[in-house]
């Protein structure tokens, strides 16, 4: 049999998807827009965690006898908005980690504005933050806990927090905590 | 719509051993973590798996068989057969992972537990988008290679954007993280509608990445069946 000519018109068997194709290109051109859009404006999430400012911090662990959770995180970092949007944007995941620990919110402004404040500074500093998020759990003495750095996911998260706040129990010397 | 050539190609998966021995294992363990834990959070995400399963070899393996040169010999056409083997791995995925997700709910309301009625809606959309844009893209990589090859095209590609990603993570490679985790969000396509559940806007992005990587590989998977020689002259 001969080859099939590969000029022949082809027959209504074989038609091209000409709708599909307009409507995957003008998809395509909203995906690129939206994207650069969302890239310079990224759609406002709920942050329903109660974050305790971190010069407060030490003063309200001490009275509710709870460790400090330092969320180490940047406006640019893709796994830190996938943390908001998992986990802080979430009524039952927020508030067990409310419950869990004094959070405290510290955000690297370095990229955007060139400098940090003095306290973020410090904090990153002391705490030996490379890269973000990373999170420390910090004990009622001052003394990192547990410190974890990258996103795995929601329960992952909270399930980490969990046993970094039954580690600061376990620790000597650390007030009796007021687990829910 | 054409029921026979959904049916057809349904009966054709659902009667693979392999394939119905790999859908049991997909969606047995979910159902008894679901139990154990007494949520029904690991009963999502099934549907995308499935409809991988379902629609991996949808029309390689029919090529190199010769069973795709027989079929166009009906009155059926090339962008035909193409849409409506999609459209039966999404009917498949779905009626499954439905199916599975009632016998999970069945469960949970017997031990007393009350699934929230927007978080099972959240997860069966999520199943739906996820199982259509899996199987858009088994078949569009399907009409690239022959018999099973869709799957290793796909588990190269997988594999490979995953050590890319590895790599700029640990070089501090913006631009190459940001291309491959597009890559990965185009090989396996989905999309979340926590947003309905929090009452608060969509992110436009995310569904207009999920509808473009449907709609392209779609039109992709059809334009290479049209210009594919499928006489077995040409074999």
């Amino acid at each position: 049999m001969p080859p099939a000519d590969p000029a022949a018109p082809r027959g209504p068997s074989r038609r091209d998807p000409l709708v599909l194709w307009i409507v995957a290109a003008v998809l395509l051109a909203a995906r690129i827009g939206t994207g650069i859009y969302e890239e310079k404006r990224p759609p406002k999430l709920p942050d329903l965690v109660s974050w305790e400012p971190a010069e407060t911090a030490p003063a309200r662990a001490a009275a509710t006898g709870k460790p400090i959770l330092y969320d180490f995180s940047a406006e640019w970092c893709g796994p830190c908005q996938r943390m908001q949007r998992e986990v802080f944007a979430d009524p039952k995941l927020s508030a067990s980690l409310s419950a869990l620990a004094v959070p405290v919110h510290i955000v690297d402004r370095k990229r955007e504005e060139g400098h940090n404040s003095a306290i973020v500074d410090s904090l990153q500093r002391v705490h030996d933050v490379n890269a973000f998020p990373t999170i420390v759990v910090v004990g009622a003495d001052g003394k990192a806990i547990d410190r974890t750095e990258g996103y795995a996911g929601a329960h992952e998260f909270v399930s980490w927090v969990t046993k970094a706040s039954v580690k600061t129990r376990m620790a000597p010397g650390s007030p009796k905590l007021l687990f829910p | 719509m054409n029921r026979t050539l959904i049916a057809a190609f349904l009966r054709q998966r659902l009667t693979s051993p392999m394939r119905v021995g790999l859908i049991l294992l997909i969606t047995v363990f979910p159902l008894g973590a679901a139990v154990i834990m007494n949520s029904a959070s690991p009963l999502g995400g099934m549907a995308g798996p499935i409809a991988l399963i379902l629609a991996a070899g949808a029309i390689g393996q029919d090529v190199s068989s010769g069973t795709l040169q027989l079929l166009l010999v009906r009155p059926v056409s090339r962008p035909s057969v193409v849409v409506h083997r999609w459209l039966a791995s999404v009917i498949g995925a779905m009626g499954i992972s439905v199916g599975t997700l009632l016998l999970g709910i069945l469960a949970l309301l017997a031990r007393g537990t009350h699934p929230d009625f927007l978080d099972l809606a959240r997860m069966v959309l999520e199943s739906a988008c996820s199982a259509a844009g899996s199987a858009a893209v088994m078949v569009m990589l399907s009409t690239l290679v022959g018999g099973l090859g869709d799957v290793g095209l796909l588990a190269a590609a997988l594999i490979f954007t995953q050590l890319l990603i590895g790599l700029g993570t640990v070089e501090h490679w913006d631009v190459l993280l940001r291309a491959c985790t597009e890559v990965q969000g185009v090989l396996s396509p989905q999309l979340s509608w926590e947003w309905m559940v929090h009452r608060m806007p969509p992110s436009w992005f995310a569904v207009t990445s999920w509808a473009s990587t449907v709609t392209l590989a779609l039109a992709v998977g059809i334009a290479r069946l049209n210009r594919r020689e499928l006489s077995y002259a040409a074999s």
